[in-house]
């Protein structure tokens, strides 16, 4: 019961020429709010569409549930939901019938829960579809991949139309389903304060591979910003590994630092004979220091 | 009604163009019980027509909406969707059948043919539109143009083939297996369509954002495939070049810039064209099933007025869908609208010339040479043409009133009957007659263009 919900094995995707996924590693494990974060174009979306059969990778295997996304059980997909960016299946349709709709293909189905929500985030069932705003049609589209109460949700940037408020209802629903039942929860998000929130597990998804994987606190403990400050001039080259940027003036000087363990600080003092802070991170800032 | 086939049935059911489609589809083959029942022949004859009009919008739409449910990703995670959703239509194409069958039965009077052969056109009628829709990757005025061309055209035969297969019975069962292999090949390419499938990304259908970005799409496939061709061959690039403002000395080359843009995909026609007219010439020449429609000019014309109308307004639809925004470009309103009316007004020319010179002229200049001498073949054409552009620009001019629906209709029944009248009466006008007639409509159209211009320019944009 162990193994890993979701387990990427040297996945590589192109389209054409261009390589998106490059020999890529992934496990998400159980119970586990996984947040993926990347820059525009990192190839976060393939990422998702190849974990759930959407696209095939060109090498390397991929499991989810224990099973082949290529050719996913009847059974597996019950035991999956799914929020794409964009979904406006079928405008004609009232919220309530599109609910009614998705609700058929599945052998059990939380009406309670799905009219909850949708009063909660205040969706009017009579409502067309095709009328609905991008914000609404996210919050409906959430709500038909919570219906079926799947073990593993899948979200790719689910409150990017979302407001403060409904972002927050959202985030409190993940949190109220994970609270409630073992749920794994996937997500790509670019709002890193919201990651921070509900995250137990990222993934940094950068130049098409996994640069991190692993616990949030542990990523924030790696990540560390120093300030020193020195009576002498400072060498040009401050030694010491894993600088991630370097902001140099004479007797000044601000470095982010990844791999930051207790030792460097107190190493760094003796050999440069300085004053050092050591700052923590935010993942917003964790996230512009990587990809600086 | 909660069982998934119920839901399936009713996600078409509650598209309104299916449903009524499907009700004029019944409706058509009781009313033609009926007209039969109270010695109207003519009427039911004439439902034939309609009928098979009717199938074909149909089956287009029921191949948009199976589109529709396969290219998304419920088609590869929600639990048992592809089978249901390929089952459903292939149910209602069952059902359909045997409501044609009780009209056919109902028509067996008038119409003396063998039910396979009837059967076998409308599958085939059916099963090209699906392919079309299926394979999608045309943009829509090109789609719209090949239909025309070449859907219309058959189903306008329908009779002439139903004849031909009547006759030929090896054909029926050619035909018959063909379709239901098609058929098999389609719902087998449902089953497994993925979105890395070519077809996938190209759906004909509302929302607009969606339908623009399909179209955009689509149209770069053309674009994409003159570039290769350009790069191949070694010939330069060709860049788009836009004369600055003032507009008014560049009005013409701006109007056709659009047109460009618009329907850039269409210069294609011209080298099909070039490539066609020979075998085109030769096929007319040789196939007698295209005589009785090709040899007389005078009996097609709706076809010659009001088809190159919905085509201009289908060629111009992406454009059109972004005047709001175009509008709010550094220029003078009453250029804008200017500069788009004469775009529309040269996209009509270029269709109607399309149709005249390969439904008119072309065939006239083998069948009937002698035919292209009389007044009355030049004043037939001239009157084609300047009812069309009295229609468009009705159009243009009603297009100011649309949120006034009695206006509308008001306008729409009186050209609607204009247009029937002319139908029933133009093929026995005399040259002088036909010129006449267009002046008329030359007055028509100045009245309506200006007073279209003027209330253009008064509109707001949403």
């Amino acid at each position: 019961m162990n193994d890993p919900v979701i387990q990427a094995q040297r996945v590589t995707k192109r389209y054409k020429a261009k390589t998106i996924l490059n020999d890529l590693f992934l496990a998400v494990p159980r119970g586990s709010v996984f947040g993926l974060l990347g820059k525009n174009g990192a190839g976060k979306t393939t990422l998702i569409k190849c974990v759930l059969g959407l696209v095939y990778p060109q090498d390397g295997l991929i499991s989810v549930l224990g099973d082949n996304p290529r050719n996913f059980l009847e059974r597996t997909k019950e035991r999956i939901g799914y929020v794409p960016q964009s979904d406006r299946p079928y405008p004609w349709l009232t919220v309530r019938q599109l609910v009614t709709y998705t609700a058929s293909f599945y052998p059990l189905w939380n009406m309670a829960l799905v009219d909850r929500l949708l009063k909660e985030w205040e969706l009017e069932e009579e409502d067309k579809v095709g009328l609905l705003s991008e914000g609404q049609a996210q919050k409906l589209s959430i709500i038909l991949a919570l219906g079926h109460e799947p073990e593993l949700l899948i979200f790719d940037e689910p409150v990017a139309s979302l407001d403060p408020a409904a972002r927050r209802k959202f985030l409190k629903t993940i949190l109220d389903i994970v609270a409630d039942r073992e749920c794994t929860i996937f997500f790509s998000t670019h709002i890193t304060s919201d990651l921070e929130r509900v995250a137990d597990r990222v993934a940094l998804l950068k130049n098409g591979t996994i640069d991190f994987c692993g616990e949030l606190d542990v990523l924030k403990d790696e990540v560390k910003r120093l300030r020193i400050v020195s009576p002498v001039p400072l060498p040009r080259d401050i030694p010491v590994n894993g600088v991630l940027r370097c902001e140099l003036s004479q007797y000044e000087a601000v470095l982010s630092v990844r791999g930051f363990h207790a030792g460097i600080k107190s190493q760094m003092e003796q050999r440069l004979n300085a004053r050092i802070e050591v700052e923590d991170l935010n993942l917003e800032e964790i996230f512009l220091e990587l990809h600086a | 009604m909660k069982t998934r086939y119920c839901q399936i049935v009713l996600l078409y059911f509650r598209y309104l163009p299916y449903r009524i489609l499907a009700l004029s589809l019944l409706g058509t083959a009781l009313l033609s019980r009926f007209s039969l029942e109270h010695r109207l022949v003519a009427i039911a004859d004439d439902f034939f027509t309609f009928f098979v009009v009717v199938s074909v919008w149909l089956a287009f739409t029921a191949g948009v909406l199976l589109k529709r449910q396969m290219a998304q990703h419920r088609a590869s995670l929600l639990p048992r969707y592809r089978l249901p959703h390929i089952i459903v239509p292939f149910g209602f194409f069952a059902f359909f059948l045997i409501v044609f069958c009780y009209w056919l039965v109902s028509l067996y009077p008038i119409i003396i043919v063998n039910p396979g052969a009837i059967w076998s056109v409308f599958v085939l009628c059916a099963l090209v539109i699906s392919v079309v829709i299926w394979v999608g990757y045309l943009s829509i005025n090109m789609l719209v143009y090949l239909s025309y061309f070449s859907m219309l055209l058959v189903s306008w035969q329908a009779y002439n083939l139903v004849v031909f297969l009547t006759e030929h019975t090896a054909w029926q069962f050619i035909v018959g297996c063909g379709s239901a292999v098609l058929m098999l090949a389609l719902a087998r390419r449902g089953m497994f369509l993925k979105e890395e499938s070519f077809e996938y990304g190209y759906i004909m259908m509302w929302p607009q954002k969606e339908f623009l970005h399909n179209q955009i799409k689509a149209g770069e496939l053309y674009t994409r495939s003159v570039r290769a061709f350009r790069k191949r061959f070694g010939m330069p690039a060709v860049v788009l070049t836009l004369p600055g403002y003032p507009r008014r000395a560049a009005l013409w080359r701006r109007a056709f810039h659009w047109h460009r843009i618009d329907f850039a995909e269409l210069k294609g026609i011209w080298m099909a064209l070039l490539v066609m007219t020979p075998v085109y010439l030769a096929s007319i020449s040789r196939l007698p099933l295209w005589h009785g429609f090709l040899k007389d000019p005078y009996n097609n014309f709706l076809l010659y007025t009001v088809a190159p109308v919905l085509l201009v307004l289908c060629a111009n639809h992406r454009n059109m869908t972004t005047w709001g925004y175009d509008v709010l470009k550094p220029v003078r309103k009453g250029d804008f609208v200017q500069e788009q009316g004469v775009a529309l007004v040269a996209g009509l020319g270029f269709y109607w010339f399309l149709f005249v010179f390969y439904l008119v002229l072309t065939p006239h200049l083998v069948l009937k040479p002698a035919e292209l001498a009389l007044p009355r073949f030049w004043g037939y054409l001239l009157l084609t043409g300047s009812f069309a552009l009295l229609t468009l620009s009705w159009v243009i001019f009603m297009s100011c009133y649309s949120s006034r629906p009695w206006f509308v209709i008001i306008h729409g029944g009186i050209l609607c009957m204009l247009a029937q009248l002319l139908f029933m009466v133009s093929v026995r006008f005399s040259g002088m007659i036909s010129l006449a007639v267009s002046v008329a409509c030359w007055v028509g159209i100045y009245v309506f263009l200006k007073s279209g211009y003027r209330k253009w320019c008064e509109a707001e944009f949403n």
